[in-house]
């Protein structure tokens, strides 16, 4: 049995759509101290690591940890069908539906079929980074626009100073430079020595898309992948992890 | 022995050049040579002025209809009928069977269906008027249907091929059409366009898994007979045979993207009609791309599209209707496989001996290699050695061109970090 309800469908509307960037499936794990979710996506490029702790929902119960694997197509349909000022209520009763209530000025009901989970469940990663910075999601979003103009990867380098985002393509170059100071969109920036990677722009462009905080950390290595981290929902969390494309052999 | 050149006679009169012939379709005359020697030739195999003698056509048509794109929201539109009566006209309308047939028996076969046409605004589909009633009821049909046609023009020659649809004999208008017995109507089929709630891509879906053929799918979605009701329209045929292949390719995508991937390289190849088809599989989540090539000059250009795991959403500009011909099969090939895999397909097309048959062909000959045992390779290398081995233009200009095999390579995996 698991019941909960959520005063403001702008939240899992967020929600949903960060988990649409790059899956097609989602599979909850929910117990009494909250959902997470821990996925690859299909090509096991990105991986998508959520926290919503009980404490985000108004109302949260949950007597035995369950899984709740759903279609995000589905997902994405009903959430379009939210009113701005809707409360929702969600549960999983014995006959194993997930049942979305959309309460504003009618009461309505969806019962969502679920599926079979898959049988892996990704481990959450334990990854060191050398650079860490802490941005303005905005800023983030235009730098990659910005190099989308030109190319299909994007080349991230941060020093103690400042921070570069570089692509290439066949028409030329792009580049857009950050430098920490008083005004500066980077709030904060944490980087022993030189670090440089690149990651794929159809990849980074979906994630950043689904960024909804104000702010969004960035953490990276040499060639490595990247972790990029923001809030959702006040007391929840998602991160996104890219793995780096490598310079042709 | 079977002819697979196209060529004029006389060796020193004018030769087809692939670029000029696929826009003008032999009515624009844009190479400068009147009449077009493809034309001559088409008017020559079908024969077709001493065939019908009045304005009165009576035979069996495949069935097959012809709906046009010029013009629209109001096109021409009729049924293809022959001069002559029998089941053996059913093979006009069946590509699939046409693979190891010669070019000339190709043409010749679509040459004697006479394309009858009256303009007709696409909406007419909502509330057929009696002309387009009996067309559509033809449509139905899986076997050849004898009916009677009165032309109000002798058949014509114009404008014979497209780059899409099957080739396209000569055309008349049309004043009268009748059908002379009913039709045999699959009953999925009698369910599926008689539901005038039902949607056109789920009817598309619910035929397909019934096992009608592309071939009648796409007629019918064509001939508006597909939709809800107050939906319905007349589809271009041109049009139609993508969406038809869209619409099913996406389903198949669905079912794709849960399955294991593959754990090697595969290569599938086929070769008919001067076309290549050649087909690499490889370990990683559902991506396709098409790299098409026209084997003219020295150092021929290579044009491409592709999708990622989650499809696509905007039509594949460059390689057009081929994309989606032979994405069908590939999808077909692992969900008959139960597996997943990214896909590479690179298509070869010989000018010398080509005529514009269709994306039918891509679509055909990729079925048929795809049914054949593949080349299984645990190395990339290896496996790219062996696509290279099928084709004439070179390996690398294909490479460059990909955008998802540069992706494969260069893209690391979460899974190589922890």
């Amino acid at each position: 049995m698991f019941h909960a309800t959520l005063d403001s469908s702008k939240t899992w509307k967020q929600i949903v759509d960060a988990l649409a960037t790059l899956l097609t499936e989602v599979n909850f794990v929910v117990n009494k101290n909250g959902i997470t979710l821990t996925q690859l996506d299909s090509s096991k490029v990105a991986m998508i690591d959520l926290t919503l702790p009980a404490g985000v929902f108004q109302e949260f119960n949950c007597d035995e940890e369950m899984q709740l694997c759903l279609g995000v197509d589905e997902l994405t349909k009903i959430s379009r069908r939210m009113a701005a000022d809707d409360r929702l209520e969600f549960d999983v009763g014995d006959d194993k539906r997930f049942e979305i209530k959309m309460i504003g000025q009618a009461e309505r009901v969806f019962r969502l079929q679920m599926l079979t989970p898959p049988d892996n469940q990704a481990k959450r990663p334990d990854l060191k980074f050398m650079a860490k910075l802490e941005m303005n999601s905005d800023a983030l979003k235009q730098a990659v626009k910005d190099i989308g103009v030109i190319s299909n990867h994007i080349k991230v380098t941060a020093d103690k100073k400042s921070v570069i985002f570089a692509g290439e393509g066949d028409t030329g170059e792009a580049e857009v430079q950050l430098t920490t100071g008083e005004d500066s969109v980077i709030y904060d920036l944490d980087s022993k020595e030189k670090s440089t990677a690149m990651y794929a722009l159809n990849y980074l462009s979906e994630i950043v898309k689904a960024v909804a905080a104000d702010t969004v950390i960035i953490q990276f290595s040499d060639d490595k992948p990247m972790r990029l981290d923001f809030g959702i929902a006040e007391a929840g969390s998602i991160s996104f992890v890219l793995a780096p494309r490598i310079e042709r052999r | 022995m079977a002819q697979t050149h196209l060529e004029p006679k006389g060796g020193h009169g004018p030769t087809f050049n692939e670029r000029v012939c696929s826009r003008c379709m032999g009515h624009r005359a844009l190479c400068g040579v009147s009449p077009c020697p493809l034309l001559m030739r088409a008017r020559a195999l079908s024969n077709i002025e001493s065939a019908v003698s009045g304005m009165n056509l009576s035979g069996s048509s495949p069935p097959s209809v012809f709906v046009g794109s010029h013009g629209y929201p109001k096109v021409l539109a009729g049924p293809l009928v022959p001069p002559v009566r029998g089941v053996e006209s059913a093979i006009m309308e069946r590509p699939d069977l046409w693979l190891t047939k010669s070019l000339d028996e190709i043409l010749a076969l679509r040459f004697s269906l006479i394309r009858t046409k009256r303009p007709i605004p696409v909406d007419a589909a909502v509330d057929p008027p009696r002309l387009l009633h009996e067309t559509q009821t033809m449509a139905l049909s899986e076997t050849p249907a004898s009916s009677e046609a009165t032309l109000i023009k002798r058949p014509r020659f114009t404008s014979i091929f497209s780059g899409r649809t099957l080739p396209i004999g000569p055309s008349a208008p049309l004043r009268r059409f009748r059908l002379e017995d009913n039709p045999s109507v699959p009953k999925p089929v009698d369910k599926v366009t008689s539901d005038t709630d039902l949607n056109a891509t789920t009817g598309v879906k619910t035929l397909f898994d019934e096992g009608i053929h592309q071939q009648q799918v796409t007629r019918l979605f064509s001939i508006g007979m597909l939709g809800a009701k107050k939906r319905r329209r007349l589809v271009p045929t041109e049009w139609s045979i993508t969406a038809v292949d869209d619409i099913i390719g996406k389903e198949l995508h669905k079912q794709v993207l849960r399955f294991r991937w593959i754990n090697d390289y595969l290569v599938f190849t086929d070769y008919a009609l001067g076309n290549r088809v050649t087909i690499l599989m490889m370990p990683n989540s559902w991506q396709f791309e098409a790299l098409e090539c026209w084997l003219s000059g020295p150092d021929p250009p290579v044009i491409s599209d592709h999708e990622y795991a989650r499809g696509r959403k905007d039509y594949a500009e460059d390689v057009v209707g081929a994309y989606y011909a032979t994405r069908l099969p590939a999808l077909e090939k692992l969900v008959d496989m139960h597996r997943q895999a990214g896909v590479i397909v690179f298509m070869e097309i010989d000018p010398k001996k080509w005529v514009p048959l269709g994306v039918w062909r891509f679509r055909e000959i990729a079925r048929r290699g795809l049914e054949a045992r593949p080349k299984r390779f645990s190395d990339l290398d290896e496996a790219l050695k062996a696509v290279g081995k099928t084709l004439e233009n070179r390996l690398q200009k294909y490479l460059d061109a990909s955008e998802t095999y540069t992706q494969f390579i260069s893209q690391s995996r979460l899974t190589d970090f922890f």
